[in-house]
């Protein structure tokens, strides 16, 4: 438990009459022990001089209440001394001169003792409230560090307000589009106050006028204490402070802790707020950064092949009565192989902003495994013609839950890029096989491999990009979108060597969903 | 007599192409660059089948292909560009007899062509025919496989046979759903997959090298005519 909740920093001022009576109660008790105490020190001890006792008292109740309370215990101490046990007794009168500096000595230095005690007293209360302050503030400031979302630090602040004033605390933000003030979280409040409505519009209008936020002066038992929340020039709201008994204004030792935990709050959201603008800025550059290598790339491998192409068609345009028919076949095959290489790539660009473009609910179909593979083995062999494709499939085939293009393109990637980094007189072999809850795929090749370190970084758009040129047939995207189209499917594309021997193996793994077995009977 | 071809398309580019690669097989060519002339061109002149292209200036291939089909039935082959396999499949159950994907070979054009030249003869074809190992009888409803009867089931046959009436062209899987389950039953393309994987087993094909029926990936189903 917080130690504010024990010692309420203003609760004297709220409970005002009770605990003065319950102060003067003990001040005329302590006045009245210290009669009986003289009287009996006087007939046991024959004590002389009795002033010690009744300072004693007065020492005994300052230390325990506030200024008034111990002036009336010396004043009623003073009474007593001079009723019962000066002469003449029974009487205020004071018969001679040195009785009368006695009794006006007493009265001074009870005074005096009464008003030491009481600042003492007032000092240690001050002290524990400062110190649950500090510890309250301290807390508040651990949870707000580590507060990830602006309601989540709305909230902590608003649980620490409640927890060390026993307020309850609102936050009302500042929305612009509307011009009104709103509280956090709730567009239909379930709650309309016109008193909070009033007293926070206020509040945020001194704010913004550059004055200084004054409670109502003049007018009792206010129901809303308002803080603005923000830095002068960057209001962001209002925190309203409802307290169960209603004050005519805020104590200063509260007030001030409320103003520390609002500053704090403000201070919060104004580095969630940071946080964000730093990310969305970090985004934009990554962005930006893949933007340009794209565009370098797409001119430099949309150019090679039309390169060929203009001056394959060119040459047989004008040179043609020069050439023998077989060279003008070998140009003309070459603008086909070189168009479709294009299209090739340009398809890569089409799938690429299909994915990039947050990847809309996938229109899955269910299709076998081994037809999947088979069309994606059939377009390779159209691309990459003679080359041998191995194809060890489990029987039967397991039926995917996919979009069947988009799969297909990404197996085909696989493939091609197999095709590509392998030596053209070596297999390809393509494994799939169920285990437990994933189907996985390997396209195996029997090519260089590729260097642990760049395994990961082969799937990664901005390194297949960036090194474009040193591709053979630098197409660059393939991986990425061969993963880009897993990912989407919910499996994982990931490259690795294969066991005991070299190359390449590139696993495609997809969660196996179970095809609904409701085929209807069929004869 | 040679087939009257109609060509659809506003690209000068693919007309050109596509005439001359089309003439040099003895076809004769007409062609429109717009929708509304392709449309008065087929009206006027006829064609024995249609070549149309999605992207034309005028009217959306949609709309020509609906104009047309209230009135002819004139074999049409669509031609679109990649990633519309929506857009595929709507113009197919609409009524196109097949697609090709823009760029496209002169040779598949041609295939393609001839196939729906043939297509209306088959259907009634009484004699059995030939494929690869298979020796198919619509007529008596038998399959032999090398000489072997195959045993089919009702909706196997119904399959294959659907197929075969439509040999050389796709067909789209709701197209296939319909015919075989009824109009509820277009989404349950698990059924399909099922069908064609144990009708495939029966006639020794291989799903991952077809011989008798291919996957056309978020399509159909072909049934290659070899």
């Amino acid at each position: 438990m917080s130690p504010a909740i024990d010692n309420p920093p203003f609760a004297q001022d709220s409970q005002h009459d009770t605990s003065l009576e319950r102060e003067l109660g003990y001040a005329t008790f302590v006045s009245a022990v210290a009669v009986a105490a003289g009287a009996i020190a006087e007939r046991l001890f024959a004590f002389n001089d009795l002033s010690l006792v009744f300072m004693t008292a007065v020492v005994l109740v300052s230390a325990r209440s506030r200024m008034g309370v111990s002036v009336f215990a010396a004043v009623l101490c003073f009474l007593a001394y001079n009723f019962f046990f000066l002469e003449p007794r029974y009487t205020l009168y004071l018969s001679a001169r040195h009785g009368l500096v006695t009794v006006t000595m007493f009265l001074v230095g009870a005074l005096i003792c009464g008003r030491l005690a009481n600042r003492l007293r007032s000092q240690v209360i001050l002290l524990n409230t400062a110190r649950a302050h500090a510890e309250a503030l301290r807390q508040l400031g651990q949870r707000l560090a580590a507060a990830n979302t602006d309601a989540e630090a709305i909230a902590t602040t608003t649980a620490a307000l409640g927890d060390v004033l026993e307020a309850e605390a609102v936050v009302l933000h500042w929305h612009p589009a509307s011009a009104r003030l709103i509280e956090n979280g709730r567009d239909n409040p379930a709650r309309f106050d016109p008193a909070l409505e009033a007293a926070a519009q206020r509040c945020w209008q001194q704010a913004n006028e550059g004055a200084a936020v004054v409670g109502e002066r003049g007018e009792r038992d206010v129901a809303w204490h308002c803080l603005p929340l923000g830095a002068p020039g960057r209001w962001l709201g209002v925190v309203a402070l409802h307290f169960s008994q209603p004050l005519s204004s805020l104590p200063p030792e509260p007030a001030r802790l409320a103003e520390a935990m609002v500053r704090d709050l403000a201070q919060a959201l104004g580095r969630l707020q940071l946080g964000r603008q730093l990310e969305a800025t970090r985004l934009q550059a990554e962005t930006e950064r893949l933007r340009a290598a794209l565009l370098s790339s797409v001119s430099h491998d949309l150019r090679s092949p039309l390169s060929t192409i203009i001056g394959s068609a060119e040459s047989l345009d004008v040179y043609r009565d020069r050439l023998s028919a077989d060279d003008q076949r070998l140009l003309a095959r070459d603008i086909l192989s070189e168009g479709r290489r294009l299209d090739r790539y340009i398809q890569n660009l089409l799938d690429m902003t299909r994915l990039g473009q947050g990847a809309p609910a996938l229109e899955r179909e269910w299709i076998g495994l081994d037809d999947i593979v088979g069309t994606a083995t059939q377009r390779t062999m159209r691309v990459h013609p003679g080359r041998d494709i191995v194809l060890e499939l489990p029987a039967p085939a397991p039926l995917l839950h996919v979009n069947p293009p988009l799969f297909e393109q990404a197996l085909f990637n696989a493939l091609d890029n197999a095709a590509k980094f392998s030596p053209d007189d070596s297999p390809i072999r393509v494994r799939a096989g169920v285990e437990g809850e994933r189907v996985r795929i390997d396209v195996v090749d029997a090519g260089p491999g590729i260097p642990e370190p760049e395994r990961e970084q082969v799937f990664d758009m901005f390194h297949s990009v960036a090194r474009g040129d040193r591709r053979p047939n630098g197409t660059g995207l393939g991986l990425t979108i061969c993963r880009g189209i897993l990912r989407a499917h919910g499996g994982e594309a990931t490259a690795s060597a294969p066991i005991g021997g070299r190359g390449t193996e590139l696993r495609l793994s997809l969660p196996l969903e179970q095809a609904p077995s409701d085929l209807p009977r069929d004869e | 007599m040679s087939a009257r071809i109609l060509i659809i398309d506003d690209e000068v580019q693919i007309r050109r192409f596509l005439g001359i690669s089309l003439r040099a097989q003895d076809y004769i060519v007409s062609e429109a660059a717009t929708g509304q002339a392709g449309l008065a061109a087929l009206a006027t002149g006829g064609a024995d089948a249609v070549v149309l292209d999605l992207g034309l200036p005028d009217l959306d291939g949609r709309d020509v292909l609906r104009d047309l089909r209230t009135w002819s039935s004139v074999p049409v082959i669509v031609l679109s560009v990649r990633a519309q396999e929506g857009e595929k499949v709507a113009l197919l159950d609409a009524g196109a007899n097949d697609y090709l994907t823009k760029p496209f070979g002169v040779q598949e054009l041609a295939a393609r062509i001839r196939v729906l030249l043939r297509g209306g003869r088959d259907a009634d074809d009484a004699e059995p025919l030939e494929l690869g190992a298979l020796r198919i009888d619509t007529v008596r409803r038998s399959v032999l496989r090398n000489g072997e009867p195959v045993a089919l089931t009702r909706k196997e046959w119904a399959l294959l046979a659907l197929l075969l009436r439509h040999r050389g062209r796709v067909l789209t899987q709701s197209q296939l759903l319909r015919e075989l389950w009824g109009p509820t039953h277009t989404a349950d393309t698990h059924y399909l997959r099922i069908l064609v994987a144990k009708l495939r087993a029966k006639l020794g094909d291989d799903a991952a090298n077809p011989r008798y029926i291919a996957t056309e990936p978020g399509v159909g189903l072909r049934l290659l005519d070899a």
